[in-house]
């Protein structure tokens, strides 16, 4: 793991764990039905939850 | 507590909102969608707020049920006018609405909009295809909406939020604004767990626990001390957000609030799998497939569904849940413990082995409470020598060392053969020895059954318990010799875990890091592999840390901390420890503002465990006065418990070295060196040498000038890197070495040593200044700076180097312990000097500095606006 891909779970893992896992689930390439089913979101809801967990991943000090 | 809430853990959120109502590239909406009582009101309140305050207008409308009934219900004050023509009036509400301003320049805020009728929902849609206003709108998720709200984010693009409940780290913010002060970590985390981080549930919780007396602050830290009961108003609360099931869903829910975790086998033999699956759907159960467990999904829906059951129902259910799990289910510590719970709630006829061997399975899982209540039981229905042996061992191992003292001494006068009775007494000496601090008594009460302990096969036990006694006597040689150097292997684990307490503090004492740290680790795998010793790790490991910490491992000893906090259960006496622990981590690096919450969190909670509130309490001095916080040391002094005979001397260095701080604190220089250096002087009457050198590095620290060639002896033998750092330290400030100086500040750096790296620097920044080099002074006086800005550190020698240049260490001394109230005649009394002297250091003192009056030199050395008195010297 690269230093970057640390950095990026150690502030992944200081997320409320709804975002994390979106994040996460995005990053390993899971449908995004499957992502809200897992979350437990709307899957219309889904962009707007993945934009605000990023947002907050750079609130926690990793910008993308 | 603080009303309203501040908004915690919604900046993203927020901003996502605002952006869609006001900036102008946005989609004309946006939709809050979420639980109950997550928060999507307010959230949209505050947005609507701030929508205002950007020169928009704004109407907030709310649905409800009642208003759902009647047709434009929730836009009532702009329709109640207009005729019965649907359209038209659609019509009309929007031109009332909007009243011609500039498209979108208007917002509509409607909450609950799921709950609106046809025609509002149309009117809804028509703002926003007809770009007359920005909508804001709250959805209840789960609940069905009309089509036209439904459509605006499916098919017109308006973002969906999905609002989420707040993370731990959030709600413990929200409690601390809430509560206007710190709260303990462990009890932040099982609010969040229990509320699962929805604010409404939250909000109602505090204030029923606070206004029961579950919620409060000792130490300055608010704890919570209960276990939630479901208020009425709670109830109704969770009962509205459940809402109605059907009965075989019920009878699922029932099964889970009465055991809280049932394993999947043992529901689907007692409920239709039908019935499970959805109890799954509906939201009301989690299953763990992994561990193929069914859990509830949110521990406060159990707590209401616990309201509606009967006592017969109860009981029944409880019989036959403890019958399948004993059936279909591998015997497990957890099951055990789950079995015995049930069966005592059931009224079945009682069973002592079971309650017994409960009572030692919930001393293995951490759990004091439910060890005493089974013990209690198993007692109760005849159980015996067992019984009694494991209430007595729950007491003493869970902060009751007295009572336990009292029980094991009944339970020796009838013991019925002499392996009972080595055993009993085995078990009452550990407890003499360690938890109530009589080591020389505790040695007594083995030596009475030597002859039993071998025929009881125990002679390595208490050969190991002896050894321990002699590291609690601060006798490490003693008990390294008695020992042979490890762990006797065939000692019952309790024991073989005293011997490497023994070890662990032998080495420390000693200064071999690496027999102290191989030794520890054996311990935790014993603890790992040993029921009976499992919990004994708690305690090795703040003897461990504190090996460490003296040996300047600091980084190895926020290590082991973590680990530790990692382990600990939800239990209160392992919280404390691990409190403490943290606490001692973080101080040994300076971290003193956490130092302080931690030791403070861990007294908050071991008000009623022994012994780590002992160890929190000096320590907490310690940090307190580091911070320069003379006052609040000295209260923590009069409050701090110490229990411990005088021949329990194993944390004496430290309990020395916190007077000594806290001296240091109050200016009065010359006594902190002398109590710092008599710590030193015990230490090294005990052969301590590891602890000699911490005492006499703090003397150091205090401008002592004596302690460089022990120092430099003592770094010989001494492992890790304090104590030649310290010994470079001295030999630097005896020559007067600015640059030795600084290059100590540098050398403590580098293992962690923060408070020692700054007081290093700022005496070589007085040692530059006094010589003239002000290049230097100036780099030292940063480095000094910089490292007391990180740490809080408020010490003797960064006092020094804020003090005036003209006074001399005598004089900046006595004027501080002037500054702290004393007169003259009493100063004179502290440093053993005549009042005549004292008069004449603080007359040159004025002279030096220009100042004319006592006052004003304390003003001066202070910070404090001087009145311009120019009397009384005195």
């Amino acid at each position: 793991m690269t230093q970057r891909q640390r950095e990026r779970e150690e502030a992944l893992d200081r997320l409320p764990l709804p975002y994390a896992t979106a994040l996460r689930l995005r990053d390993s390439g899971v449908d995004d039905a499957v992502i809200a089913r897992c979350v437990g979101v709307d899957v219309d809801g889904l962009p707007t939850l993945v934009s605000i967990a990023k947002a907050k991943l750079a609130a926690a000090g990793f910008v993308e | 507590m603080s009303s309203p809430w501040p908004l915690v853990g919604r900046a993203e959120e927020f901003g996502l909102v605002c952006h869609a109502l006001t900036s102008a590239g946005a989609s004309g909406g946006v939709v809050v969608a979420g639980a109950a009582g997550v928060g999507k009101s307010r959230l949209a309140r505050e947005a609507s707020a701030h929508v205002v305050g950007s020169r928009r207008v704004c109407h907030q409308l709310f649905a409800s049920e009642s208003a759902r009934s009647v047709p434009l219900g929730v836009f009532a004050e702009f329709a109640a006018h207009f005729g019965a023509d649907p359209l038209r009036r659609i019509d009309e509400v929007i031109t009332a609405l909007t009243a011609a301003r500039p498209t979108l320049s208007t917002v509509v805020s409607i909450d609950d909009a799921h709950l609106l009728d046809m025609q509002s929902a149309l009117v809804v849609q028509q703002l926003f295809l007809r770009k007359a206003a920005t909508v804001l709108l709250t959805l209840r998720s789960g609940e069905p909406a009309p089509d036209a709200i439904t459509a605006l984010y499916k098919d017109h693009g308006v973002p969906r939020l999905e609002l989420q409940p707040l993370g731990p780290d959030d709600v413990a913010s929200l409690l601390e604004s809430a509560l206007d002060g710190p709260v303990e970590s462990a009890s932040a985390q099982r609010l969040w767990r229990y509320t699962r981080g929805n604010v409404l549930y939250l909000r109602q919780l505090l204030e029923e626990e606070l206004a029961r007396g579950r919620l409060v602050s000792r130490y300055g830290v608010w704890v919570w001390v209960g276990h939630p009961e479901v208020s009425p108003t709670l109830g109704e609360l969770i009962d509205a957000n459940m809402g109605r099931h059907p009965r075989k869903v019920l009878d699922v829910l029932d099964i889970v609030a009465t055991s809280e975790q049932v394993d999947m086998p043992v529901l689907l033999a007692l409920v239709n799998p039908d019935a499970v699956s959805d109890a799954e759907a509906r939201g009301l159960i989690t299953v763990d497939s992994a561990a193929d467990v069914v859990r509830p999904a949110h521990p406060l829906f159990v707590e209401a569904r616990r309201r509606h059951l009967t006592t017969v129902r109860r009981r029944d259910l409880s019989r036959r849940l403890a019958t399948s799990i004993g059936e279909l289910c591998p015997p497990s510590p957890q099951r055990t413990v789950q079995r015995a719970t049930l069966l005592a709630d059931s009224h079945d006829p009682v069973d002592a082995v079971l309650f017994t061997e409960a009572a030692n399975a919930a001393l293995q899982l951490l759990d004091p409470a439910l060890a005493v209540e089974f013990a209690e039981r198993a007692m109760a229905c005849g159980g015996g020598t067992a019984a009694q042996l494991t209430y007595a061992l729950t007491l003493i191992t869970f902060g009751n060392p007295v009572r336990g003292e009292a029980v094991i001494a009944e339970l020796l006068d009838f013991a019925q053969t002499d392996v009972e009775r080595a055993y009993i007494t085995m078990l009452r000496a550990a407890n003499l020895g360690w938890n109530l601090g009589s080591p020389d008594r505790a040695d007594q009460t083995l030596s009475a059954t030597d002859e039993v302990s071998a025929a009881a096969g125990l002679t390595s036990s208490y050969r190991a318990l002896r050894a321990s006694f002699h590291a609690s006597r601060g006798r490490p040689d003693a008990a390294l010799e008695l020992l042979d150097g490890a762990e006797p292997h065939d000692a019952h684990p309790g024991a073989a875990m005293f011997a490497i307490w023994a070890l662990v503090a032998a080495h420390g004492d000693l200064g071999d890091l690496t027999r102290l740290d191989a030794a520890a680790r054996r311990g935790y795998q014993l603890a790992a592999a040993q029921p009976e010793a499992s919990h004994m790790r708690f305690g090795l490991g703040s003897i461990h840390l504190d090996g460490l910490l003296t040996l300047g491992a600091l980084r190895d000893a926020s290590a082991v901390a973590t680990e530790l906090q990692d382990a600990a259960r939800d239990i209160a006496p392992s919280q404390a420890m691990t409190a403490l622990v943290c606490g001692m981590a973080d101080l040994g690096a300076g971290n003193l503002a956490s130092a302080q919450r931690k030791l403070r969190e861990s007294l908050a909670i071991a008000r009623d465990a022994h012994g780590s509130a002992e160890l929190s309490g000096f320590w907490l001095i310690t940090a307190l006065a580091m911070a320069g916080d003379y006052d609040g040391a000295c209260r923590q002094q009069e409050q701090a418990l110490w229990t411990s005979s005088e021949e329990f001397v194993l944390w004496d260095p430290h309990r020395g070295l916190a007077h000594a701080w806290t001296e240091a604190a109050g200016g009065q220089v010359t006594i902190a060196r002398e109590t710092a250096l008599a710590a030193a002087d015990l230490a090294r009457h005990q052969h301590r040498p590891a602890k000699e050198a911490l005492c006499l590095q703090t003397a150091t620290q205090f401008g002592d000038t004596s302690t460089a060639d022990r120092l430099a002896e003592l770094a010989i033998v001494v492992g890790g890197p304090r104590a030649s750092a310290a010994a470079a330290h001295a030999t630097a400030l005896a020559a007067d070495d600015g640059s030795g100086l600084l290059a100590a500040s540098k050398a403590y750096e580098a293992f962690g040593d923060r408070v020692a790296a700054a007081d290093a620097a700022a005496q070589s920044a007085t040692v530059f200044r006094a010589r003239g080099a002000k290049g230097s002074a100036l780099t030292a006086t940063s480095v000094a700076q910089l490292i007391a800005a990180d740490t809080g550190a408020d010490t003797i020698a960064l006092r020094a180097l804020a003090a005036p240049i003209a006074l001399t260490p005598r004089q900046l001394e006595i004027i501080s312990l002037a500054a702290a109230g004393l007169s003259n005649k009493e100063i004179a009394e502290r440093l053993v000097m005549s009042v005549r002297s004292v008069e004449g250091h603080i007359l040159r003192a004025c002279q030096r500095t220009g100042i004319h009056s006592r006052r004003g030199l304390i003003a001066l050395v202070t910070e404090r606006t001087s009145d311009g008195d120019t009397t009384e010297l005195t």
